[in-house]
């Protein structure tokens, strides 16, 4: 039975050589079964030996990533890469052809990486030099254009014209204007300003001239200019136009004003004074914006060019050379990091590792091809060695049907080393207890159905990145949850709250009465479909739907125990297996395993015509406890007196078992611990003659010894810890019993939504029939499948697989479950990129 | 009550910042940049931290002036992403925080001005919390003419009611037939670090009062304490500083400028104020605020004012004192629930967590001794709360 417990690990050194370092691990990353162990997590990142090369990949990525911006900025594809064997392939093909050290190929990379990035930065700079100018273009011929607009074309007439220039627009004013004109010269300032900052503006302006100004703003209806710094998003700009007075040369208006514009930083433009001068501005800068903008296209061109070389897809690797390049540097970077797990001695690399047992060949044939492949190169050397520290990592093989259940018990917590894996048990139990909560043959059926479909068309669906993709991985649990709750549903006979009666049922209506057709006939499968009919259908359903819960739960529970037994063989933990063990499961079959022994028993006898005298298995529990030893009234067999001296006998039997579960084993652990102490007082003056004779101390040694003085407990704290696992078991075992009456609980609820939906969309028009019952069933089944479906099989499914998982996590696991293990992390390029791929999804 | 409503429009808020308790470095992780032999490898420590993408895009030799920049710029994004989650009170509330960084911006413009900086550099040290679009205009002071300043531009930004408030109250101080050159001497003769703490003392009460009719119960509950605190820790400093101080040459004129520049809020305030006020020496300071909480323990290892020549490095200052006594208030009002308090701690820890990577970066490029005791001299926000 070994694929319950986990893989045997050894544990290895290795030893490699500096210079060979990078093909050894190379070929140790193909090979998929190692995990490393760090030498000392103690020692950050930084500063480990191959710290530089990480660094060195992490910012070669970073300027792929902004490669990679930029061709998005483009709106160019990249094809990403679909399989990621394919690239290890390429890989290994591309390093084998070169004539160099394979290590040497990160500086290729490198070197193609950081000229190309220089280039496109160059690039990309000029663009945004041409943005600019442009920009600025754009901005010169609106300041002439609307400068004209706001000023008047009469602004260029020579004589009058500022008096002219305000009748234009604010006539009201001109008798004041004209009153000024002559003795006061006006200045004009001209420019373009951002267009959220135009309130903000023109407040500024007027408080600090005191209003001495007059000034205008029309917004730029062009929408070219854009900001490159900030992902070419559109500028709004607005034109200005101050008209302040003051004459020539510099006085404090003027002053105050330009630096205003300053702190706005407000280019200034030139705005000249008569109309010729104005047509030839005008016309130079419309030339070279036509100019500018020419330039800026063939720019772009060449850009676009230029990262077209980042796409082209090689037909060995089926990706973007851009995502190829990046898949390397990630493997590159992963390889380095799992060689700082190593430790620098000398010229050569320790470092340890965790094997699966029988892949020593696998890694020591590895090693060989490299140094036949690379003549000159010392080889690594393999060596075998007791484990250190920790206990080895929990390492289960998945496929695709038990990776979805692994992954369900991983989630509480990985399994101990060696421990029995619940996974694997879990493959079963889980879909079945989803099942007993979700069984109906209707709800089921769907269920069954999304999984055939999602097994059969796995392939066709992958490919065509539909929705369900993501269904996928659980589509083996998904299909025999359906399985299950279709099976049960057959069982409990319910079809979307109505019984199904195909086999015929066993009674008939004999004068107003349902009566059996024939004694001894029974429905062939499940319940028969008459007790639809009856009166006390709720109550009889629900006594046999908790019987059964309990049955199971009963069931499911002693099975975790026994596997708490088949542990502690396996670890020949024999405390365990006799302290706890043994009396846990005689305690659990004295209480629960004789309640479901009564409810078994009573199914087997025929109560027809003196129900009146059937015991309620309840009542005989509690009178079990409180009343031990009285003759049983009614009694379930014989005349009450043997049943009487049954239940006593079990019950001494279970209260016999609590202090045998409560007492022996903390004496014998207290014991140990002393036992070992002494070991250890002993050891310990060994070790110190031996430190004096040789006076270098070794370090480790002392602080293994002071590990294990730290493991120190009393007897108090052991005796207090066995008091909390027995009175967790004993409140445990009735709690959790109890606990698996949400089987019950659950298909009840099911079953009852299922009815309520049922009786409100469809029975009305079923049962009127005729034309309005048709239009009524119209709108009914319309309404009816949303709310199966949301309702039923969304949110049901959704609450029976959480309640599914409680019952494993809490009732199952809880009785033999360690769960304090640690996974196995195999190193691999394939993991690896894999997860970077799926990223790109 | 206001713990059941509390979530209703602030949780989203809360809980992001609850969320960014993660990012504060740890005791171990300071032990480990104090084993930081230089400035790139600070550096690539720090990108392994919460952050790492605020770093990563300079080179490795940072100044130091650049590091403190792109920590605030992390800050300050952080900040702004909470305060456009909030909504209603919490707004204003966040916003009355920034208005501390505002006006360090807004003097430390004017200070720069006039030493004649250039307007790129002093822009690009402006702290990012407290920027506001309008900085950028102070450009347009002339000379000492902070009126005309107040007027142009600083009229319509957020702490012009501060700067107002202290204008008058200067101009109102000087003699009754005052004259324009009065006025004029007086803006000359005036500190830039005196603008800053009358405009903080004003800020801190107008704070004060916020929080006392805006915020709800439990949310004053802390933060009104810790207001206090802070406004105590103004006064001890003002008084502090201004013991010995040669620009303050009469009795007179200190006790004036004292009474200025002391908030009128806090434990202190008023019960002890004519003590303080006229304390002239370190153990009359301490005589006078003994009556409140821990004060006089504080003041107990404070270095002598009149000594403040044989101040150096590793001088132990006031300021150090109330640092380490302010970080273990704001990191249990952090660990508080249901207040407005853990947004005001966390900016403020974060502060400090800034000062103290800054200050272990510069004392790693001046390549100090391991033993050096100004190694020591950093406050590890929560590091109270483990003892």
């Amino acid at each position: 039975m070994n694929f319950f417990r986990s893989k045997t690990m050894s544990f290895q050194k290795l030893i490699i050589p500096r210079e060979s370092a990078w093909d050894i691990m190379n070929i140790l990353a193909e090979q998929d079964c190692i995990h490393f162990v760090d030498f000392d997590p103690s020692v950050p990142m930084i500063n480990r030996l191959f710290s530089n090369h990480i660094k060195r990949c992490d910012d070669l990525l970073i300027k792929l990533s902004f490669i990679e911006h930029e061709i998005k900025k483009y709106q160019k594809t990249i094809t990403y890469s679909k399989d990621v064997n394919l690239i290890v392939q390429n890989f290994k093909l591309l390093i084998r052809d070169r004539s160099k050290a394979s290590q040497t190929y990160l500086d290729n990379v490198e070197i193609d990486i950081e000229k190309k990035h220089l280039q496109l930065i160059e690039q990309v700079n000029n663009l945004e030099y041409l943005y600019e100018k442009r920009n600025k273009l754009i901005e010169h011929k609106y300041v002439m254009i609307k400068g004209q607009a706001i000023l008047g074309k009469s602004f260029f007439q020579t004589a009058n014209y500022v008096a002219e220039g305000f009748m234009n627009i604010q006539g009201k004013q001109l008798d004041y204007i004209k009153l000024l004109q002559g003795s006061i010269k006006f200045n004009y300032l001209v420019s373009v300003i951002n267009k959220e900052d135009k309130i903000r503006f023109k407040r500024i302006i007027f408080r600090i001239t005191k209003g001495n100004v007059w000034m205008n703003i029309m917004d730029i209806d062009n929408y070219e200019i854009i900001d490159t710094t900030n992902n070419n998003l559109r500028l709004l700009k607005s034109v200005f136009v101050v008209v302040y007075p003051g004459g020539g040369g510099s006085n404090l208006i003027t002053n105050k004003l330009h630096k205003i514009c300053e702190s706005f930083q407000i280019t200034k433009y030139k705005f000249p004074e008569n109309n010729i001068k104005f047509q030839e501005i005008l016309k130079q800068v419309e030339t070279d914006l036509v100019e500018t903008k020419n330039l800026l296209q063939m720019t772009q061109s060449q850009m676009d060019a230029y990262l077209d070389d980042f796409l082209s897809v090689s037909h060995n690797s089926k990706c973007s050379e851009i995502e190829e390049l990046k898949l390397f540097l990630i493997r590159e970077k992963y390889l380095y990091t799992q060689l700082n797990y190593f430790q620098l001695q000398g010229s050569a690399l320790y470092g340890s590792m965790w094997l699966p047992e029988g892949m020593e060949i696998k890694i020591e044939k590895a090693l060989k091809e490299v140094q036949n492949k690379n003549e000159g190169l010392p080889a690594g050397y393999l060596q075998s060695s007791l484990p250190q520290g920790s206990s080895p990592p929990t390492y289960f093989e998945t496929n695709e049907i038990t990776w979805g259940f692994q992954e369900i018990v991983n989630t509480y917590g990985i399994p101990r080393y060696k421990e029995i894996n619940p996974g694997l048990l879990t493959v079963m139990t889980f879909p079945f207890l989803f099942g007993v909560m979700f069984a109906d043959i209707g709800h089921g059926l769907c269920l069954l159905l999304l999984g055939l479909y999602l097994c059969i068309y796995n392939q066709d669906i992958k490919n065509a990145n539909s929705v369900l993709k993501h269904t996928l991985i659980v589509r083996h649990m998904l299909l025999m949850m359906g399985f299950w709750a279709f099976y049960n549903g057959w069982i409990y006979n319910d079809f979307m709250s109505v019984p199904l009666n195909l086999f015929g049922s066993q009674n008939e209506i004999n004068q107003y009465k349902w009566v059996l057709k024939d004694e001894s006939c029974v429905y062939s499968f499940g319940i028969d479909p008459v007790w639809m009919c009856v009166t006390n259908e709720l109550t009889f359903i629900n006594s046999y739907k908790m019987k059964l819960a309990v049955i199971i739960g009963v069931i499911h529970m002693s099975f975790g125990i026994i596997l708490k037994g088949l542990n502690a063989i396996y670890f020949k933990n024999w405390l365990d297996f006799f302290f706890e063990f043994i009396p846990q499961l005689i305690f659990f079959i004295c209480s629960f395993g004789w309640m479901d022994f009564l409810i078994i028993y009573k199914w087997f006898i025929n109560w027809t015509g003196r129900t009146d005298e059937a015991p309620s298995v309840i009542t005989l529990m509690i009178n079990m406890i409180l009343a031990p030893g009285q003759q049983v009234i009614p009694p379930l067999w014989g005349d009450g007196i043997s049943e009487a001296s049954t239940q006593t006998a079990m019950l001494l039997i279970a209260l016999i078992c609590i202090p045998i579960i409560l007492i022996p084993k903390p004496l014998f652990l207290y014991h140990r611990v002393k036992k070992q102490e002494k070991e250890i007082q002993k050891n310990q003056t060994q070790k110190d003659l031996y430190r004096e004779l040789n006076q270098e101390s070794n370090l480790q040694e002392s602080i293994k010894i002071s590990k294990q003085e730290i493991h120190h407990e009393d007897f108090g704290d052991i005796f207090v810890h066995q008091v909390i696992e027995t009175i967790e078991f004993l409140l445990g075992s009735i709690s959790n019993t109890a606990s698996y009456l949400r089987l019950w609980a659950l298909s009840l609820a099911h079953g009852q939504l299922a009815e309520v939906f049922f009786q409100m969309c469809l029975n009305g028009g079923i049962s009127s029939g005729g034309f309005v019952g048709a239009i009524r069933l119209v709108f009914g089944y319309s309404v009816f499948s949303l709310i199966t479906f949301g309702v039923l099989m969304m949110m049901d499914v959704m609450e029976c697989f959480l309640h599914a998982l409680r019952l494993h996590w809490v009732e199952f696991q809880s009785k033999f479950f360690k769960a304090d293990g640690y996974a196995f992390q195999k190193c691999s390029y394939l993991k690896v990129m894999k997860e970077n791929v799926d990223l790109n999804e | 009550m206001d713990l059941c409503v509390f979530g209703v429009d602030d949780g989203y808020a809360e809980a992001i910042i609850r969320g960014l308790r993660a990012s504060f470095l740890s005791e171990a992780q300071y032990q480990q940049m104090k084993n930081c032999a230089s400035i790139p490898e600070l550096k690539s420590f720090l990108e392994e931290t919460d952050y790492q993408n605020c770093l990563q895009a300079d080179n490795p030799q940072i100044p130091t002036s650049i590091l403190r920049q792109r920590l605030k710029k992390k800050l300050a994004d952080e900040f702004e992403y909470i305060e456009a989650q909030s909504t209603g009170t919490l707004t204003k509330y966040l916003f009355h925080l920034r208005c501390r960084f505002m006006i360090d911006n807004v003097v430390n413009m004017i200070e720069g001005l006039k030493n004649k900086i250039d307007i790129e550099i002093l822009l690009s040290n402006i702290d990012p919390l407290g920027w506001f679009p309008e900085i950028k205009n102070i450009k347009v002071l002339e000379g000492d003419d902070y009126s005309s300043l107040y007027r142009d531009v600083l009229i319509d930004t957020p702490i012009g009611v501060y700067f107002m408030k202290f204008l008058e109250e200067s101009i109102e101080n000087l003699h009754e037939n005052r004259t324009l050159n009065d006025i004029q001497n007086l803006f000359r003769e005036m500190k830039p670090e005196y603008i800053r703490t009358s405009l903080k003392k004003m800020w801190l009460e107008d704070f004060y009062s916020f929080c006392e009719s805006e915020l709800m119960a439990t949310s004053q509950e802390v933060l009104l304490e810790l207001l206090k605190f802070e406004a105590d820790f103004k006064t001890i400093q003002v008084i502090y500083n201004s013991i010995g101080n040669r620009d303050l040459n009469t009795a007179a004129k200190i006790i004036t400028t004292r009474k200025q520049l002391c908030p009128t809020i806090g434990n202190l305030y008023p019960d002890c104020e004519k003590l303080y006020l006229q304390a002239m020496t370190l153990d009359t300071l301490r005589e006078a605020v003994k009556g409140c909480d821990n004060y006089r323990d504080l003041l107990k290892d404070a270095p002598d004012p009149l000594k403040r020549e044989e101040f150096n490095v590793q001088t132990k200052t006031l300021d150090d004192i109330m640092y380490d006594d302010e970080c273990r208030r704001y990191a249990l009002a952090f660990d508080g629930q249901g207040s407005y308090g853990v947004f005001y701690a966390y900016l403020k820890l974060k502060e400090q967590e800034i000062r103290n990577i800054i200050w272990l970066a510069e004392m790693i490029s001046r390549k100090l001794a391991k033993n050096h005791p100004g190694w020591k001299k950093i406050i590890i926000p929560f590091s109270h709360l483990g003892k």
